[in-house]
């Protein structure tokens, strides 16, 4: 029997709604393989992708002084109206759905958002070496209920949100999902890079279950229309010219000294 | 290579474009028949998407020093013939070929790269130019 035939007699069977049952009773789900099941379509209710000090601890991000000063002089235009892809963990909260499958050995993310996709083994092998991408080097492992994922090895050329908090090619994210309810993924994650901030500090958020049937993810392109151009609100074209700027709404990103 | 795999290779190259720039394919800004074999000194080696870059600081005819920049293929093909960041560092000597872009700029598409070394890499593919 292929795998995903067994899935599909499982989850026929009602082995799902069980796994749920369960779940209420204050344990998570399991999957075959009895690992937790964080499978399903989640969805994010915060504007994290606009500004992520709406989710960080204490709604501050603990910049270094030079790199604050970097930032505030550096480009304006968020990267993602020019396509590039959202880096981690900005993926995890762009107001878009995740699809989260898992076989033996591997958590599959399938974002909506430019149709991602972060294959994590869950084999703790070593990272790549010598390279950078946008959206890193993503390797799994499990801790009891918790999938723990380590990413390295991005380039800088992403942001954390469009409030144009950055980051350098020294970032280092640990992502934690823990699934709390048959409805609620807990997710957490740490942000370090010394060469931007001070210490490692945290975001926190629910990702929240799709419940609705037959739910499918759709197409979401960056480049089909406009001209090659994303346009997210609440950007707007300026008059004189193509200027996208988003205003952060929180006065809320410090320097420490 | 199998069919399907040479129809993946065709449409990233033909499709796979510069942010910013209109979608071009090589016939549009690379001539296959202007061959380029430059030898010279690496002075940056962008290994990105959606390609990468190799620029080259070349002595013409005329003793000048001229930069070239030879286009190759995104970060994880090169990743996955073995390149990494600092494969190609400032300084080192090497030659390349690659075919030369249509508006005569110093600019190619990548096709071999002898290392210092004398090791031999490919920068194209079998049947559609990197």
């Amino acid at each position: 029997m292929n795998f995903r035939f067994f899935l599909l007699v499982a989850l026929v069977a009602g082995l799902l709604p069980s796994a749920f049952a369960q779940a209420d009773a204050g344990k998570a789900p399991r999957t075959p393989e009895g690992k937790p099941d964080l499978q399903g379509v989640w969805e994010t209710r915060n504007a994290a992708s606009f500004d992520v000090s709406e989710i960080a601890e204490e709604h501050e991000i603990p910049y270094l002084p030079a790199a604050l000063e970097k930032e505030q002089k550096g480009p304006r235009v968020d990267p993602i109206i020019h396509c590039m892809m959202p880096g981690v963990p900005r993926i995890s909260y762009m107001p878009f759905p995740i699809q989260i499958l898992q076989r033996a050995g591997v958590v599959i993310f399938m974002y909506e958002y430019l149709h991602d996709i972060r294959y994590v083994t869950t084999n703790s092998r070593p990272h790549l070496d010598g390279i950078d991408f946008a959206m890193g080097d993503s390797v799994g492992h499990w801790e009891g209920d918790t999938l723990v994922v380590d990413v390295t090895d991005f380039n800088d050329k992403t942001w954390l949100d469009s409030a144009r908090h950055t980051h350098s090619d020294q970032l280092h994210v640990v992502e934690r999902y823990t699934r709390v309810g048959p409805n609620t993924i807990s997710y957490e994650a740490t942000i370090e890079d010394p060469k931007t901030y001070t210490r490692p500090w945290k975001i926190s958020m629910t990702l929240h279950r799709n419940t609705e049937p037959g739910f499918e993810l759709r197409d979401q392109e960056c480049t089909e229309g406009d001209n090659g151009r994303a346009i997210h609100p609440p950007y707007r074209e300026r008059p004189e010219g193509d200027i996208f700027e988003f205003v952060r709404p929180y006065p809320a990103t410090k320097a420490t000294k | 290579m199998n069919s399907k795999l040479c129809l993946l290779v065709l449409y990233a190259v033909l499709f796979a474009s510069t942010p910013g720039m209109a979608h071009h394919s090589f016939a549009a800004e690379y001539d296959r028949a202007k061959v380029i074999k430059v030898s010279g000194t690496v002075t940056k080696f962008d290994l990105s998407n959606p390609h990468s870059w190799i620029y080259v600081d070349v002595k013409d005819a005329n003793g000048a020093v001229v930069n070239w920049a030879f286009e190759t293929g995104s970060a994880g093909v090169l990743y996955k013939r073995g390149f990494r960041k600092d494969t190609l560092q400032p300084g080192m000597m090497i030659t390349i070929t690659g075919y030369g872009a249509k508006d005569n700029s110093n600019t190619a598409d990548a096709q071999e790269l002898t290392m210092p070394d004398g090791t031999v890499k490919t920068l194209g593919t079998e049947n559609n130019p990197g």
